[in-house]
């Protein structure tokens, strides 16, 4: 079921109304309504397959956080029988292996699945290259719910959460069906209390997820799928001669139809939670206008970023090695490094695990390393950095630096895209090489003649459509709430404004036929 | 804890010199400590309470002021 379909809108539609109506009658179980839509919405859009990986997954990590919160209760019950503080020491500990097996246990299980699904038929594929294909099928979302209940687990271990005892509860909060496709990764304490709490239609609310909605249909049609077919066309069949100017085209296109997609899903999906009241947490904030690659990724699929902070890097750079590592290198290189040493290094491997996040495929592993190699040396180079600003004079306060900074991080965060793009390393470097050696052999036409566009490259309603976006974005970046200034226009304004928009997304959809109407973060 | 919140305050600034901590109640909030400051500061607690701060403890109602730390730290400390 795409979300862009007359299908989708009578599912969601006849969710809503039942979802309302069991709220004003029974509101105390009014989201079991939402539990059926979630678990109706997987198994048609999944497979009843995929149904049993979600129930089982939530099963998983249900019965994880309640028997951690059981074994919690029974050590600070055990701790308060004794007063004797070593004895109370020695039952912490004797309770903290046990729980922390339930813990690992969970997360094998849970992650176990997930790498089985997602990474066994590619390393199988790099051991055996004659095997055949084992057929398995990656079910819709796994990623997203895994590394959410994952989540869960971990924090009601850490004690930062309380434990869910109603498995139909839990059950909704891993399957809820606006974050199954591409996610957001939500936390528990912020979705799970609005999942169950009594909402009536709130009207105002209602037309914010509507415009959001409008925004995430015109940033997947008018832009993602309008350039899908250049980017795969140029990427499709690399060769040696590929000129670089066409790479790079392919590449800015790659940008703008990544963003489109996935920001534009996010948004399509972010709007249908408002509709029954709930919001999801962010995944983007305007992040090509980031001022560096690390504030890129604060900024780009936030929800995974957070995920990797709270669960990966800050318990890895926490650890005995890692915090020993920051004390030799403050000794031997001084203060700085020995600040940002253990970190940097934690960050590489954080990002590599990104990269491994979107496949087992070389490419991304190269690309997480790419990424996390760079905003390292980046935080290890910064007295250098600051130095050299001060020693040209570079204010970096001032609006020139803030523009330069932000150009430069698209140029940094696209040539990590030769690796996101391509699916083998060795066409990513080909690539690579043409853009400084072989640049535009031919006068640009030729080129693309020589190439097979004999149509254009980029058509140009998709150009207006990303300018549109940029300026969007780009009030957003300024603080103002665009979707609370749209509102407040006329009516035939807005009314003018979405016949528009509606023009370019329905001009889009003999693309759909051609390219498909899928998103690409549902792969993951 | 054998330290006045004050004499805390002043260890704090050993560690990152450019923050206000007397008054700044948002050092998470408003990204006055990235992470970088927000480890070393662990590293630095760590050493001087004997201590081990886990990861878990690092949530904005911990690390927003130098009152909060202080908290976390006593409470820690009590734990032991």
């Amino acid at each position: 079921m795409e979300l862009f379909s007359a299908q989708f809108l009578i599912f969601l539609a006849a969710a809503w109304c039942i979802y309302m109506v069991l709220g004003r009658v029974k509101p105390g179980i009014q989201w079991t309504a939402l539990l059926a839509a979630s678990l109706a919405f997987y198994a048609i859009a999944g497979g009843w397959q995929s149904l049993v990986y979600v129930i089982g997954a939530a099963t998983v990590s249900w019965a994880a956080a309640v028997w951690l919160e059981k074994l919690e209760g029974q050590s600070k019950a055990a701790r308060k029988a004794v007063s004797d503080r070593a004895e109370k020491k020695a039952i912490k500990a004797r309770f903290t292996v046990r729980k922390r097996l339930v813990l690992i246990g969970a997360l094998a299980i849970c992650l176990g699945v997930l790498g089985y699904l997602k990474y066994w038929e590619t390393i199988l594929g790099y051991l055996m290259p004659d095997a055949g294909h084992l057929g398995l099928v990656l079910p819709l979302g796994i990623s997203f719910f895994t590394f959410q209940v994952t989540g869960y687990v971990i924090d009601v271990y850490n004690g930062k959460e309380p434990a869910e005892r109603n498995l139909a509860k839990h059950l909704l909060f891993t399957a809820y069906f606006p974050q199954l496709i591409q996610g957001p990764i939500n936390k528990h304490r912020a979705l799970a209390p609005q999942l169950t709490a009594p909402h009536a239609p709130d009207v105002h609310g209602m037309r914010r997820g509507l415009v959001r909605i409008a925004l995430g249909l015109f940033k997947k049609f008018a832009v993602a799928v309008m350039l899908q077919k250049t980017v795969g066309d140029i990427f499709g069949h690399v060769d040696d001669s590929i000129p670089g100017a066409l790479v790079v085209v392919g590449l800015l296109a790659y940008n703008a139809q990544l963003y489109g997609d996935f920001s534009g899903g996010i948004d399509m999906v972010e709007g249908v939670s408002e509709l029954f009241g709930i919001e999801m947490g962010p995944n983007f904030r305007q992040p090509y206008f980031s001022v560096s690659l690390a504030d890129f990724w604060t900024r780009w699929h936030i929800s995974l970023g957070a995920w990797m902070r709270d669960y990966v890097f800050y318990p890895l750079a926490l650890t005995k090695p890692f915090q020993e590592l920051g004390k030799k290198a403050g000794a031997r290189f001084g203060k700085h490094i020995g600040r940002t040493a253990g970190a940097c290094i934690a960050n590489v491997i954080v990002f590599l695990l990104v990269g491994l996040w979107h496949g087992a495929q070389a490419h991304y592993l190269v690309w997480g390393l790419y990424n996390g190699v760079i905003v390292a040396l980046a935080d290890l180079f910064k007295p250098l950095f600051d130095r050299m600003a001060e020693r040209f004079h570079v204010n970096r306060e001032g609006t020139p630096w803030h523009i330069v900074a932000i150009v430069r991080t698209f140029i940094v965060v696209t040539i990590g895209r030769y690796f996101d793009c391509m699916p083998r390393v060795g066409d990513a470097l080909i690539c690579l090489r043409n853009t400084v050696t072989n640049f535009m052999p031919v006068p640009w036409d030729e080129m693309l003649l020589a190439s097979g566009f004999t149509k254009g490259l980029i058509p140009g309603r998709a150009l207006l459509c990303i300018a549109v976006i940029l300026v969007i974005d780009y009030l957003y970046e300024k603080g103002v709430d665009v979707r609370e200034r749209f509102l407040a226009l006329p009516v035939l304004v807005r009314f003018a404004v979405y016949l528009v928009l509606g023009f370019f997304v329905v001009s889009s959809l003999n693309h759909v036929s051609e390219v498909g109407g899928g998103f690409m973060y549902a792969n993951f | 804890m054998d330290m006045t919140l004050e004499e805390f305050i002043e260890l704090l600034q050993d560690i990152k010199e450019d923050v206000d901590f007397e008054n700044c109640t948002t050092l998470i909030d408003d990204h006055v400590l990235d992470s970088f400051d927000i480890l070393s500061t662990i590293s630095a607690l760590n050493e001087e309470f004997d201590i081990s701060i886990p990861a878990a403890e690092i949530v904005p109602e911990n690390f927003n002021s130098a009152a909060a730390l202080y908290a976390m730290v006593e409470r820690l400390l009590d734990e032991e």
